[in-house]
């Protein structure tokens, strides 16, 4: 655990991931087994993932009857058995879950068919079958495990349980009862909304000014409609011109039928979906592109206000009406909507700073403008989002920058998309909106195009999360749209790999987690402690005569999806199970940070969008981190280090995530550019657990090769090989489960080599800047290449606009290792194309916003804020201290909680 | 006396009901049927000269110079026979040699045409065809042909334009080559022309349009360097465009989008009509143009929808309209009313080719029709040869003109003026047309018959058949006696824009002498029974369309009473004695089958149908109104030549072939024996080719009679007893019935009567209402 005293805290000593990621170099991947066994009779491991988010990332995960991390986590590993012992220590508890986030190389979850007579599921709450059921009664009867109903089983579904292991006789074809995450075929009769013609279809909306992003046919027919047909989707196109849409349809080759919407206050589709692309036809929009972007009118419009992308979203999702709902992706070059609309949010930005100039004679504190801006101006946009969520209709938002292409980046201040109103759109359709700034990165939007076609993984989804008596889900965030029934799905017409929702959870009452009907009443009896595991809990404080508690809780987020590829109608269900404890310390040692990051980030994002006052949710997010620390520091500390700032090993690198959420664009307090602030709010808020991870705390790594500086940075595979499975450190558990049917000891697995490996993340500070460097930082957004002076001394023309590394954005002076760009961007959807900056270039501010232990403005370094978490803790234990003396121990005594 | 009328109206295209009108009010009111004329403004006339090539000679209150004139050229001066003023001739005149005469001055010519060159000419006549796409694949296709079978027809400066509809209202673009480009309108959303102006993204002229002032020819003729953009893009003309409408329609489909099976395709025709009507609006205002409207099943969509898209939705029918059963009908018509004083404005009409089984909703849009000038199709299918052959009419050109093919028989945005003598007054007009709102002093002060209150109409789309009803009222007091030599005078001035773009003015001036209101003979002997009974058609329809709750047959029967009771020889109280005078005879008969007629009768009609009966009724010279009211019936034998008989059931015979032409429809009706001869094939003997030629004659009469017709009738061959046999039966009068003979129920015949064909039916036959009017007439006081 390293702490050391307040006053002797010196850079080197702060706990930084990066330190982390150098140990871990060269060693093979980790492999995260998630370990549960049929029947709900023994505890599953707490979870408790690698703190480097590397390793989570590289790992090899392992679905043993629980479900991935990748899947679903929650934010602690152990979760609190009472609201009173989670509201002592302060901790969020929430999941998050990203259902469709498969990796390649790791097995897809399995595949079961249920198309005749639908998956079994518990009579009352509608759960699916998991490995946390328990048969009873020979076979005739099971014990839902999400609500204790005792179901009983249809004639025709029976199987008798095999006397040794009370387990069903074909357990072994049940891969539901063995795996955590399952996907089950279902009927699509029972399993339906609404009849459906036909799978659903994606749209492309493209604003006409936008049209250079289609105009390369090499990667138009090569990447990104390769990528459609290999989805098997069908595509449509809609191009939005400053006073019309157009549709084109080939209806011959070089027979181009164009058909002009002219009404943009009332839009509608002129062609129904059997007009949409698919398979060989998808070559037509080539034809398409090159006729329209030869027309003359091209130039004409291309200076209108706003954009009539909105018209041509509604224009999209009338042609998708027709097959049941789809994708749109909607490429806008100016403020989305009708151009008087488009005026009003204009004038929003400007009318902000006039009227705030003419008020007080000077100009309003950007913050206060900022916060104004911040807030949606028009609610017509959400209710649209909303409107088309009904329809089945999920809209992605490129506000691409297109105005002035081969201006150089940052040369001018791009335009003004309202980016706080707009993003409103697809955040209520469970869509993303994805921010281009500078004009000319064609490359950024075509990447994300790519990937946000190769990423669909679910139409027409319908989310919902069950959890263990005593515990239900509460809020959800992120992008989706509620359903309007009063229950507690959420609908999300599209979802992709990296669509994550993050549902907090709450207790029902006082009382906790409620006990296993038969697993608690056989404990409390006493005889069927054969398959009890005792002394489990607790770990390394064996101490507690208290009586352990034996109750596991049970989340299960089921999706059910039709399957782009096939149009299956499907449901996957992730069943997480996880011990609860009685233990303040145990919860400590299993948070997951990244996972809390998630949660309080999305929470204060909320809040901001929602207009909350700025300061107070500074605020509370670094009060929800002290509060955890003086809890820890009070309650599970030893006595000893009373002058210490102590952190729990779990929580060693949280003051340095919420120290670079406060920094981060989305939270800083100094100002920033209304746009890009609300836009990565939005995507805080919608994106994945790795994207809220980089926003908070970006990486900086050292670019191979690119100058000798870098020279010994290696970039290799991340080596797998054969494993054994769990933790190496940790003692193999299958022993004590008492039916080693199908884990035994020595069992090992075969773990593929990994992905291309990044170099080590570097501290983020000015420390390592030496001028024969080169340093490429990611937030996530910005890709920022830093030259040190000597390294591109020879290459660089040093002018000072940084030069990108996209062929097409410019000319790179250093050579960034494709390989690794590539991985990059795969990793990091909507990451900007690499911006280059030299020492004392205009951009350089770029830069060093990002490095987040530097001290920058107002903002504290790592240390000084660490000092200052230290002193609030400080200041808590004392005002409690004072606090407790006035109280008899009668009336609080924390012991008993513990 | 006996003057055959036919012959007077190649004189100067009017037939009036009396020839000598009474001079007295009261006097003229006891002749029951009024005092009026239908006129056909463009008839060709063969006593005409030549288009003078000069402006008229106009009075200060706008009468033209004409033959009734008294002209004094020494003192260049000319007197007005209307309001008797002196007017000054134009100083040309008054050096023009002894003993000649201007043309509009020679009494033979009293109706002479001007052309107008000190007004610019008119831009070409532009043709927006309107398609509907939602029929079956086949039909479309042969649509598709007729239209640019029509562009084939049209003279190569004809403008055109292309708008097809089905769910979505599709503008065409056919000034570009690139691509097949379109504009596309919701098909269930009203636009404006302000919005289709802004939508479609239409020029200059339309600001002109709405600002209500006459469009400057600054259009020209040249089409070509405006800025104008609907001219360019959306209308070109048919030598510039043809390659491109050709291959838009060539390529294009069915409406796309997917029909339930029991389900009506989504069709907006309203709103379809109404962007063409807004497009025309903002780019030819004030300019001939005219929209075809090719239509193949109800609208089911937008403002102008008749029926719901389910196909368990029936069609509204007669007995609902009655029974106010018809939920969308007062909106539908609303909305073709709307647009249609928006086309009157314009000077714009609509033809429209309703080519269905179904009804596709003439009946509610008959005000764009009828008040423009357009004509009415209708047809079972696009297919059919009633749609080709009447499109082939419809885009007719006559042998005038120089260079390829003659101009257009059908002309533009005509303004009918008409003037009278003091003595009488204008009520209204009964036709295609539309009040211009224009009062003078010729304007009757108290009466309003059909479109009244004005002396002037507009018809914005006009034909060489294209007739009007014209009503007057005698106004002069009962004791103002009219000096002998005094003579009515009513002056009919035409101007339009001739389909060369030249404008023209035609002047008729009728003459007519005043008689004494108690000579009867007298006004009996100028009576034209045919004009009489076309024009009271044309009233009392007008009146059924236009009058609620009103019993038009009680109405006609308590006129014709009181007609004969005024004009019938006959000693009160004895019917036997009851005489008609010849000019009479046959008017009776003529309201007998007019009440029969599908122009008035409801019964096994549609709405459309009827629609489509009273639209044409409403334009055709007398003639063809006659067919429409008493169809003619020709019998063929072998014995005889062919000879016009009685339009009786009686005139059913197994030996004879019977030719009915009745206008809408021709049948050729063999007899039975004839039949069964044909059958046996007898006329392919070479001995009997006298049957061979018997079978000929009448389809060669038949033809004759179809070839020249607009609408193109349906033709029709049946047998004695055939299924189609009934379009014959249907208008014979019922002498025989099966409560006047025994029927002899083995044989199908009625027994006594040998072969003689009988009606099931209950409606009285002819001679029971001849002896109902009998004795109604001579008993009345």
């Amino acid at each position: 655990m390293p702490s050391s005293g307040s006053g002797r805290l010196s850079s080197s000593d702060v706990p930084r991931p990066a330190a982390l990621e150098e140990e871990n170099a060269g060693k093979p991947r980790t492999v995260i087994a998630s370990r549960f066994a049929c029947g709900g009779r023994t505890l599953p491991d707490p979870v408790s993932l690698p703190l480097s988010t590397a390793e989570v990332v590289e790992s090899y995960q392992v679905d043993m009857g629980n479900a991935r991390p990748r899947y679903l986590r929650l934010t602690v590993g152990s979760i609190p058995h009472t609201p009173d012992l989670l509201r002592t220590c302060g901790v969020p508890l929430a999941l998050v879950t990203a259902p469709f986030a498969d990796r390649p190389d790791e097995p897809p979850v399995p595949v079961v068919s249920a198309e005749e007579r639908g998956p079994q599921r518990c009579g009352r709450c509608k759960a699916y079958l998991n490995p946390g059921v328990l048969f009873v009664d020979a076979g005739r009867s099971f014990v839902c495990n999400l609500c204790h109903h005792w179901n009983a089983v249809d004639v025709e579904r029976y199987v008798p349980l095999d006397a040794a292991t009370g387990l069903p006789v074909d357990y072994q074809q049940r891969l539901e009862l063995q795996y955590g995450s399952v996907e089950y075929v279902v009927p699509a009769t029972d399993y339906c909304e609404n009849e459906r013609t036909a799978t659903p279809a994606l749209v492309l909306v493209l604003d006409a000014r936008c049209i250079e992003v289609l105009t390369d046919s090499q990667w138009l027919s090569a990447e990104w409609l390769a990528a459609v047909a290999e989805q098997r989707l069908r595509l449509g196109f809609v191009l939005c011109g400053g006073s019309a849409l157009r549709f084109y349809q080939v209806t011959a080759p070089g027979r181009i039928e164009e058909r002009l919407v002219p009404d943009l206050n009332d839009a509608f589709a002129p062609m129904g979906a059997d007009t949409l692309l698919q398979g060989e036809q998808l070559s037509q929009l080539q034809a398409a592109v090159a006729y329209a972007a030869g027309q003359t009118w091209m130039h004409a419009e291309g200076n209108a206000a706003g954009s009539s992308c909105v018209a041509g979203i509604l224009a999209a999702a009338d042609m998708l009406r027709g097959v049941g709902g789809g994708k749109v992706l909607a490429v806008c070059a100016a403020l989305p909507g009708h151009p008087s609309e488009a005026y009003a949010l204009r004038d929003r930005w400007q009318g902000g700073m006039d009227a705030g100039a003419a008020a007080s004679g000077k100009p309003k504190s950007e913050v206060e403008r900022e916060r104004a801006l911040l807030q949606a101006a028009a609610p017509a946009y959400r209710q649209l989002g909303t409107q088309l969520a009904d329809a089945q209709v999920s809209v992605d938002l490129f506000l691409f920058a297109a105005d002035a292409p081969g201006a150089p980046p940052m040369a001018t201040p791009p335009p003004y998309f309202d980016v706080a109103t707009v993003s409103q759109l697809p955040l209520a359709c469970g869509g993303r909106v994805r921010y281009y700034p500078h004009s000319g990165d064609v490359a950024a939007v075509r990447r994300d195009l790519v990937q946000a076609v190769c990423s669909v993984r679910a139409f027409e989804a319908v989310l919902r999360v069950r959890s263990s008596p005593g515990i239900s889900p509460e809020e959800h965030l992120g992008s989706f749209r509620p359903m309007t029934t009063g229950r507690k799905d959420v609908r999300l017409p599209v979802m992709h790999t990296d669509s994550t929702l993050a549902v907090a959870i709450a207790y029902d009452s006082g009382s906790g987690i409620a006990e296993h009907p038969v697993w608690g009443a056989s404990a409390t009896s006493g005889s069927g402690g054969a398959w009890r595991r005792s002394g489990l809990l607790g770990g390394n404080n064996n101490n507690s005569g208290e009586q352990a508690s034996p109750a596991i809780a049970y989340v299960q987020v089921a999706v059910l999806f039709t399957c782009p590829t096939d149009g299956t109608r499907r449901v996957r269900v992730h069943t997480l199970a996880v011990p609860s404890t009685r233990l303040l310390n145990q919860v400590f040692r299993t948070i997951d940070a990244s996972s809390v990051l998630c949660w309080v980030a999305r929470h204060a994002a909320r809040s901001l969008l929602q207009g909350a006052v700025w300061s107070n949710v500074r605020d509370s997010v670094v009060e929800r981190c002290v509060e955890m620390l003086y809890v820890y520091r009070r309650y599970c500390a030893s006595r000893s280090s009373s002058g210490q700032l102590i952190l729990p090993e779990a929580l060693k690198f949280f003051p340095l995530y919420v120290l670079g959420l406060l920094k981060s664009a989305a939270l800083r307090a100094a100002a920033t550019a209304p746009d890009e602030r609300a836009y990565r709010l939005a995507a805080v808020l919608s994106g994945s657990v790795e994207t809220v991870l980089a926003t908070a705390h970006p990486r900086m790594m050292a670019v191979p090769g690119a100058a000798e500086g870098n020279a010994a940075v290696p970039l290799s595979r991340a080596p797998g090989g054969e494993l054994p499975l769990g933790r190496p450190e940790e003692p193999d558990p299958a022993d004590t489960y008492g039916m080693a049917t199908n884990t035994t000891a020595a069992q090992r697995i075969t773990v593929p080599d990994g992905d291309v490996r990044l170099p080590p993340t570097q501290p983020l500070s000015s420390e390592r800047l030496r001028p024969e460097t080169v340093w490429l930082i990611e937030d996530g957004w910005r890709c920022l290449v830093w030259v040190g002076e000597q390294a591109a001394a020879g290459a660089s023309p040093m002018n000072g606009a940084a030069t990108p590394y996209d062929g097409s954005f410019g000319h790179a002076s250093v050579p960034l290792p494709p390989v690794m760009m590539e991985r990059l961007f795969r990793e990091r959807p909507g990451l900007l194309s690499p911006l280059q900056v030299h020492r004392h270039a205009p951009l350089e501010p770029l830069f060093h916003a990002l490095l987040i232990e530097d001290r920058g403005g107002n903002a504290p370094s790592y240390v000084e804020f660490l000092v200052s978490v230290h002193k609030m803790v400080q200041k808590k234990i004392a005002s409690s201290e004072a606090e407790r003396q006035h109280r008899t121990m009668a009336e609080w005594d924390w012991a008993h909680t513990y | 006396m006996s003057v055959d009328y036919s012959q007077l109206e190649e004189i100067d295209g009017t037939r009036w009901t009396w020839h000598y009108w009474p001079s007295s009010r009261l006097d003229a009111s006891r002749c029951v049927v009024p005092f009026g004329c239908l006129f056909t403004p463009l008839r060709p006339l063969p006593n005409m000269p030549a288009a003078l090539p000069y402006p008229p000679v106009v009075s200060r209150d706008g009468a033209v110079l004409n033959p009734y004139c008294s002209v004094d050229f020494r003192a260049r001066m000319w007197v007005c026979p209307f309001t008797f003023q002196r007017n000054q001739l134009p100083p040309h005149y008054a050096e023009m040699p002894e003993g000649q005469v201007p043309p509009e001055l020679v009494p033979e010519y009293t109706v002479v045409e001007y052309r107008l060159t000190d007004r610019p000419p008119a831009p070409p006549p532009a043709f927006v065809f309107v398609l509907d796409t939602t029929v079956p694949a086949a039909q479309l296709e042969v649509a598709k042909e007729y239209v640019l079978k029509a562009l084939a027809l049209l003279p190569p400066d004809a403008v055109v334009g292309l708008i097809t509809f089905g769910q979505n209202v599709h503008v065409h673009e056919i000034g570009f080559v690139e691509a097949a480009k379109s504009y596309v309108l919701r098909g269930n959303k009203n636009y404006d022309a302000a919005a289709v102006q802004t939508l479609l993204g239409l020029g200059f002229a339309a600001t002109a349009a709405a600002s209500g002032k006459a469009v400057t020819a600054a259009a020209g003729r040249s089409l070509h360097g405006h800025a104008s953009g609907g001219l360019g893009t959306f209308l070109q003309p048919v030598s510039e465009c043809e390659f491109m409408l050709t291959s838009i329609l060539e390529s294009m489909g069915r409406d796309p989008w997917p029909v339930a099976a029991d389900e009506r395709p989504k069709r907006c025709t309203g709103v379809a009509l109404a962007v063409a009507g807004a497009l025309l609006e903002c780019t030819y205002a004030g300019y001939g143009a005219h929209i075809c409207l090719l239509v193949g099943g109800p609208a089911t969509a937008g403002p102008g929808m008749i029926v719901g898209s389910k196909l368990e939705d029936e069609l509204r029918s007669h007995t609902d309209i009655e029974k106010d059963n018809a939920p969308l009908l007062k909106k539908a018509t609303k909305h073709y009313d709307e647009l249609a004083t928006r086309l009157v404005n314009a000077g714009h009409s609509v033809s429209v080719w309703g080519c269905a089984l179904d009804q596709v909703g003439f009946y509610e849009m008959k005000a764009c029709v009828d008040r423009t000038g357009g004509v009415f199709i209708m047809a079972e299918s696009f297919t059919h040869p009633m749609f080709k052959r009447s499109l082939e009419k419809f885009f007719e050109r006559d042998a005038e003109g120089g260079g390829g093919g003659g101009y257009l028989r059908r002309h533009f945005v005509a303004t009918v003026e008409v003037d009278c003598s003091r003595e009488l007054a204008i009520t209204g007009m009964i036709g295609p047309c539309a009040s211009l709102q224009r009062k003078s002093a010729a304007v009757s002060a108290d009466t309003e018959v059909g479109i009244g209150g004005t002396s002037a109409w507009r018809i914005c789309s006009l034909d060489p058949d294209t007739t009007l009803g014209v009503f007057f009222e005698v106004i002069n007091p009962h004791g103002n006696p009219i000096p002998d030599g005094h003579y009515r005078y009513v002056q009919f001035r035409t101007t339009y824009q001739h389909s060369s773009g030249e404008y023209r003015l035609r002047v008729a001036t009728c003459a007519g002498r005043w008689g004494d209101g108690n000579d009867l003979a007298l006004l009996s002997a100028g009576f034209d029974q045919e004009a009489s009974a076309v024009l009271m058609a044309r009233l009392a329809v007008y009146r059924t369309e236009n009058e609620e709750a009103f019993d038009i047959l009680r109405w006609l029967d308590r006129l014709l009473i009181r007609l004969c009771a005024r004009f019938g020889e006959y000693q009160r109280d004895r019917p036997e004695t009851f005489r008609l005078g010849a000019t009479l005879s046959l008017y009776p008969q003529f309201m007998f089958h007019l009440r029969r007629s599908n122009l008035l009768q409801v019964f096994n009609t549609s709405p459309d149908e009827s629609a489509y009966f009273r639209s044409h009724l409403a334009r055709v010279p007398v003639s063809d109104a006659l067919l429409m009211v008493q169809p003619s019936l020709i019998q063929y034998t072998l014995e005889q030549p062919p000879t016009p008989v009685l339009l009786d059931v009686a005139s059913v015979r197994p030996e004879a072939i019977l030719l009915l032409d009745a206008f809408f429809f021709v049948v050729v009706f063999c007899g039975d024996t004839i039949a069964q001869w044909r059958k046996a094939g007898y006329h392919l003997q070479h001995e009997f080719r006298n049957l061979a030629e018997l079978l000929q004659a009448p389809r060669r009469d038949a033809e004759h009679f179809i070839e020249h017709r607009f609408p193109y009738p349906r033709y029709i061959e049946t047998d004695q007893h055939g299924s189609q046999a009934r379009f014959l039966l249907a208008k014979l009068n019922p002498s025989a019935t099966h409560t006047t003979g025994h029927v002899d129920v083995l044989s199908g015949g009625v027994a006594g009567g040998g072969n003689t064909e009988f009606l099931y039916t209950d409606d009285v036959s002819m001679e029971v209402f001849l002896e109902h009017l009998k004795r109604a007439a001579v008993a009345a006081t």
